[in-house]
């Protein structure tokens, strides 16, 4: 009994985690229906932003978790701007850009493959991938005003997706260095006794923060009216238009949004486990996703109940199964829902319009 | 023939898909407090018409001008917020949303909350959601709707459906309304209503009323004037008198049919 409420507690300290990271799977999802691969990256890349704040500013949780969210809140929009809306766009210079981009893959992959530090410190390196950034942005910036709806282009948007998520992972490695880094304490963890159970302070505070920060997204997007707005654009984009609202400033906002999110769990998971570490991306980013669909992807109250029951159900195999079923519990759920309940536990049935 | 200012004004407008002509040199104008109707057989290119100025498509050639502002490149949302609104010939609501939502969606370029202000739940957000909810009730009183105001939209029925719709695009704060088939699925009362409500709508609110509409009876019963699109081109123009005695008219599309109607 005791070693199950335990493990509750532990289950709900890294459930939350995930609930935060889907947020941004589903919130992306409901408006513009792609899966953002990148986002897990996102999450990734918060937690080194936040040890770097660390470094240089201070020793505060604080000043990790603003440095961080600063940072991918710019990164999420930038990441739509780059990779996404080209696309949904459909203009002719989508072949350009996604010329570019592949480029600058290759690009990476090839330094990578040197010497990290002696390329990083070379000054061709930088003047090379800022010039490439450049031509990126100018091309995106003047794009033609395509007005084409968004139709056949969910595929490539995907793939995009992809090509994002091993673009920023390889940024993080090309900067800092494919190895884990130790992740100061942030936060004083001292743990209580109640009664027969060992409670720790940090897995409370990172379960209230958890809370909190979906109860503000609830708050946003129930409340306030560019909540509403998103609400509409996820319903019907063309109608949306329509009313006056530009819905790339919606698709940005909601962007926004996800990335600050991930970010916070970024510092959170990097100040729980004491690591950072540059390849966690994808695999967090994965299971997150097994959240979004578990709940019902599309849906913000699936996306945090969905975090919660992974969270709990892995670490509950961890404790009484095997800690090596771990991955494989969340992908099993993953398998389980999408043949039981496709839709996800609050997730809407799909009509098929004619 | 009343005399109005022209708010909107098609010049030579064409719109081409490849080599079918959508639109093809369509010029006429709308004044500013008219009920223009716009009528021809199924896929003469009205819908394609209210697409292009409300800037879903782009014209191929030709310009179509708002309060004399050229206005062919502007974004949808653009258009709206210049001041022309629509609704659709399917309609277009947002279905979850209850029907107070669905308004005060409407007003979300004439809101000035910003997000830091509503997360912060300042005196001033209240105030604003306050002042917001006062003008969606008043818009939504005059298509009787407020008793409805807290149920979600699909669950009014059908002609309160297309009553809410025509009162969100009000609720922007457009000029010119543009009504696509705002009578389609009506029975006769339910249309008899929505003429006077149109009627309202231009003599107490000053608004430009620009309508698609296949039922004759009500194209007849309010138009200041109507303009006629077969195959593309625009093939008449006038009050509903010199329509109905036009022989093109009669000839591409009405036949004799509409005389009958329009003695009954």
């Amino acid at each position: 009994m005791e070693t199950i409420v335990q493990q509750l507690l532990n289950g709900l300290t890294v459930g939350g985690i995930y609930a935060l990271i889907a947020l941004g799977y589903t919130m992306v999802y409901g408006i513009i229906k792609l899966i953002n691969f990148a986002h897990g990256d996102i999450f990734m890349v918060g937690a080194f932003v936040g040890l770097l704040a660390v470094n240089l500013i201070a020793d505060s949780f604080i000043v990790a978790v603003l440095a961080a969210v600063v940072f991918c809140g710019f990164l999420g929009i930038f990441v739509e701007k780059v990779a996404y809306r080209p696309l949904r766009e459909n203009s002719p210079k989508v072949v350009i850009t996604s010329a570019l981009g592949l480029m600058l893959i290759i690009l990476l992959a090839v330094f990578a493959r040197g010497d990290v530090a002696g390329i990083v410190s070379s000054g061709t390196f930088w003047i090379g991938a800022v010039l490439i950034l450049a031509v990126m942005f100018w091309l995106i910036r003047g794009r033609v005003s395509g007005r084409n709806k968004n139709g056949n282009s969910r595929i490539n948007a995907l793939i995009s997706a992809i090509g994002m998520s091993i673009v920023i992972s390889n940024m993080v490695m090309l900067l800092n260095g494919p190895q884990r880094e130790v992740y100061p304490r942030l936060l004083p963890d001292y743990s209580f006794s109640a009664g027969p159970f060992h409670i720790s302070a940090l897995q409370l505070f990172i379960i209230a923060v958890s809370f909190v920060l979906m109860y503000l997204l609830y708050y946003i997007v129930h409340k306030t009216k560019t909540g509403l707005a998103m609400r509409a654009v996820s319903h019907n984009l063309n109608a949306a238009r329509l009313m006056g609202i530009n819905p790339d400033r919606i698709i940005s906002f909601t962007f926004l949004i996800g990335s600050c999110l991930a970010a916070v769990a970024g510092v959170l998971v990097g100040t729980y486990y004491n690591i950072a570490d540059p390849n966690v991306g994808m695999m967090y980013g994965l299971k997150a996703f097994v959240a979004a669909v578990l709940g019902g992807i599309g849906s913000i109250p699936g996306a945090v109940v969905g975090g919660i029951v992974l969270g709990v159900a892995e670490v509950m195999g961890v404790a009484f199964i095997s800690p090596s079923f771990r991955d494989a519990i969340a992908f099993g759920i993953l398998i389980f829902i999408l043949i039981v309940k496709p839709t996800g536990l609050f997730g809407t049935k799909m009509k098929e319009k004619v | 023939m009343e005399k109005h200012d022209k708010i909107l004004e098609l010049k030579n407008v064409s719109l081409h898909f490849g080599g079918l002509k959508a639109v093809n040199d369509v010029s006429f104008s709308m004044g500013a407090n008219e009920i223009l109707s716009l009528i021809g057989p199924n896929g003469a290119g009205k819908t394609s018409t209210f697409n292009l100025i409300t800037g879903v498509y782009t014209p191929t050639s030709g310009d179509v001008l708002y309060k004399g502002r050229r206005v062919n490149d502007l974004k949808p949302y653009e258009i709206t917020r210049a001041g022309m609104a629509r609704t659709f010939q399917n309609i277009r609501l947002f279905k979850q949303l209850t029907v107070e939502e669905n308004i005060i969606l409407a007003m979300h370029n004439l809101r000035k909350i910003d997000l830091v202000r509503s997360v912060l739940s300042t005196p001033f957000y209240y105030r604003e959601l306050g002042g917001v909810k006062k003008q969606a009730e008043i818009y939504l009183d005059y298509f009787g709707l407020m008793e409805h105001r807290n149920i979600r939209a699909e669950n009014l029925p059908y002609g309160k459906q297309r009553e809410l719709e025509i009162c969100r695009a009000l609720a922007t704060g457009a000029d010119v309304l543009l009504l696509d088939e705002p009578a389609a699925g009506m029975n006769p009362s339910e249309t008899e209503q929505l003429m006077v409500t149109i009627n309202r709508i231009r003599k107490e609110l000053s608004k430009g009323v620009f309508l698609i509409e296949h039922d004759m009876k009500l194209v007849m019963g309010i138009s200041d004037r109507i303009v006629v699109l077969d195959y593309g081109r625009k093939i008449a123009e006038g009050s509903p008198e010199e329509i109905r005695n036009d022989r093109r008219v009669i000839d591409a599309y009405l036949g004799k049919e509409v005389e009958e109607n329009a003695e009954a």
